[in-house]
């Protein structure tokens, strides 16, 4: 009886209803599409991360650590037979690291300079520039941001200055001959990319590399000697901790997303509910017990929740579609600002998302319907035929 | 109670609390209207003659004295006990109307069968039936937006006897009219209550209807100060 005089009360009210589950279904919708794009933007960083720098894993020379570049001339040395062969197969690209100084324009910058296979195929870099021209000396391959600070373009050549295995310093000139467009701003700036042959003859290190990352999908080698296997856990470590450490940040964003959406459905519900006081003055009137009132208008906010959901799925799903499919275009590149973020960024909606805030919103709307019609139900029904009810 | 009595009221005392202190609109009321009976509680604004309807019909309730309607006590009764009583037995005619603007003619009309949980078929008998005996079935569609004022009455009229009551309630249902509609009003309720014994009470101070009126009950300052029989029901 009272879902039909519900569903009546719903269909009849046509305008009303309609704000209400339009109201509803934008909270739904925003909640999923902002929180989706959150989403999506920490996992791109960690793909961006995985396509260009860890692939399926790596192994390191013992004395490798990324974060002190001071180790870097003592961290490299001939690989062993097994990490080799996998290089040899193609399965995995050796890096040399070494520090490095460049002078662009005159000006002094200390870089990350690494050595790589320009035919190498294992990470998303495109390193088959170093090798398009045989005649420059030393090509450089650098990021767009990097080009950004030091004011360098393609066919550019700056002075490279370096600590050899012996000890001493050298120089030499390169040329930039492609400028890398990548979202991962720790390739981005603060480093050159070399081919590996010219760094371990500039470097006086014939056949040693620091690192090796290997494809997605092969197992780890039997014999690794002493170098340390890093699996792609280890090596996004850090994007990880980043996204631990946003967590309460975004946690606090999907509350808020949900303290905007509650109060804009609580408005529209409460609004709803009391400018109908005299209409629950009358069902009691005609005899509808107080519980009943309060059902009727908890299980017309629950349906207006329903078609709120349907509309989300239609058409705003639709939206949701497009946008998990093709992307949101950034207005402006954040790499330049350290940030990983892609110049078309792709929401991931997760299921557990989408469950999250249904359960929510259906919640928030089964609140704000059942307390205001309890507290309109416990008046008395002659003030309430009067439409004295008031928030 | 006698088995004909409907509504059976000893010193009935209604009062309000205002500010600090209480004001009494009913200074100790004693009625007993028998079943069939046509009658009004007339009296200015402020007599007492709205809140008197209200307790018969359990809208309210008494602050002491006894209150005894279709042989149920309305002492100390819950609200849903009296929720019953009022779906099952009574029917209500409000001033305003009272109809849900979201419904037609037909679906307002239909709510208290819904109510009573009376199954479809029956149920769009007693509407048409009701409809009909107001003279709305070219109406039965309408939402109240598309009616007239004595059109409105006329529904709420038609909810209120859909159910066949035992007694209606109406208050001031002919302040919003014009004499017409309100003489029209009128000799349709006069019908309903001769054909259906349907008792009526009314609150009024509308003159227009005093001549229907078969018992006029005066109110003045929450006391009774004229009960008598009209010359309509004399005759």
């Amino acid at each position: 009886m009272l879902f039909k005089i519900a569903l009546k009360n719903l269909l009849g009210a046509r305008l009303r209803t309609f704000l209400n589950v339009l109201v509803t279904s934008i909270s739904f919708f925003l909640i999923i599409f902002i929180t989706g794009l959150y989403d999506g933007m920490r996992q791109h960083a960690k793909q961006v991360t995985i396509d260009t720098e860890v692939a399926g894993g790596a192994y390191w020379h013992p004395k490798y650590d990324p974060m002190d570049p001071m180790l870097f001339e003592d961290a490299h040395s001939i690989l062993p037979s097994e990490i080799d062969f996998l290089i040899k197969e193609k399965k995995a690209v050796a890096v040399l690291v070494s520090q490095a100084a460049i002078y662009p324009n005159g000006r002094i910058m200390p870089v990350v300079m690494k050595g790589i296979d320009p035919a190498q195929s294992i990470v998303n870099m495109p390193t088959g520039s170093l090798s398009q021209n045989k005649d420059i000396n030393i090509p450089v391959l650098i990021g767009k941001g990097m080009a950004n600070n030091a004011k360098l373009d393609i066919g550019d050549s700056f002075t490279i200055r370096w600590l050899d295995s012996d000890g001493t310093y050298d120089a030499d000139e390169g040329t930039v001959v492609h400028i890398m467009d990548t979202e991962n701003f720790k390739l981005d700036i603060g480093h050159i990319w070399i081919p590996i042959n010219k760094a371990q003859e500039m470097l006086a290190m014939k056949n040693e590399v620091t690192y090796v990352a290997y494809k997605e999908g092969l197992a780890k080698v039997k014999a690794p000697g002493d170098w340390i296997h890093r699996d792609v856990e280890y090596l996004i470590q850090d994007i990880e901790a980043a996204i631990e450490a946003d967590k309460p940040g975004n946690q606090i964003m999907f509350a808020i997303l949900l303290a905007l959406a509650a109060m804009g459905i609580f408005n529209a519900q409460v609004l709803s509910i009391f400018r109908r006081g005299k209409e629950i003055g009358t069902l009691m009137a005609l005899g509808m017990t107080r519980s009943r009132v309060v059902g009727l208008f908890t299980l017309e906010g629950s349906i207006n929740a329903i078609l709120a959901a349907v509309l989300t799925v239609f058409p705003f799903g639709v939206i949701l579609w497009w946008t998990a499919k093709y992307g949101v275009p950034m207005p402006i590149d954040y790499s330049e600002m350290g940030f990983m973020i892609a110049k078309r960024l792709i929401p991931v909606y997760s299921l557990g998302l989408i469950f999250t805030t249904t359960v929510l919103i259906f919640t928030i709307v089964l609140v704000v319907s059942y307390l205001p019609s309890k507290r309109i139900s416990r008046m008395k029904p002659t003030e309430a035929l009067r439409g004295k009810a008031t928030v | 109670m006698e088995n004909n009595t409907v509504i059976a009221i000893k010193n009935l005392v209604k009062q309000f609390p205002v500010g600090g202190g209480f004001f009494t609109a009913l200074k100790g009321i004693n009625l007993t209207l028998k079943k069939g009976e046509f009658t009004g509680l007339v009296g200015p604004s402020g007599s007492g003659k709205t809140t008197l309807l209200n307790i018969i019909g359990g809208l309210d309730s008494a602050s002491k004295g006894q209150v005894n309607v279709l042989d149920h006590s309305l002492d100390n009764t819950t609200h849903n006990e009296r929720a019953r009583l009022r779906r099952k037995y009574m029917g209500f005619i409000f001033q305003s109307y009272n109809l849900l603007p979201v419904y037609t003619v037909f679906e307002n009309v239909e709510l208290p069968l819904i109510l009573n949980k009376v199954n479809p078929n029956e149920r769009a008998k007693k509407v048409n039936q009701a409809i009909e005996w107001v003279g709305l079935t070219n109406k039965r569609d309408s939402k109240p937006n598309m009616l007239s004022g004595g059109e409105c009455q006329r529904t709420a009229i038609a909810r209120a006897i859909v159910n066949q009551p035992a007694l209606i309630m109406a208050d001031e249902p002919t302040a919003n009219l014009d004499a017409e509609n309100s003489h029209n009003i009128m000799r349709i309720l006069t019908k309903l209550n001769e054909e259906l014994d349907t008792s009526f009470v009314f609150a009024t101070h509308d003159e227009k209807i005093m001549g229907y009126l078969k018992r006029i009950i005066s109110l003045e300052d929450g006391n009774i100060v004229k009960d008598e029989i009209t010359e309509t029901e004399q005759n």
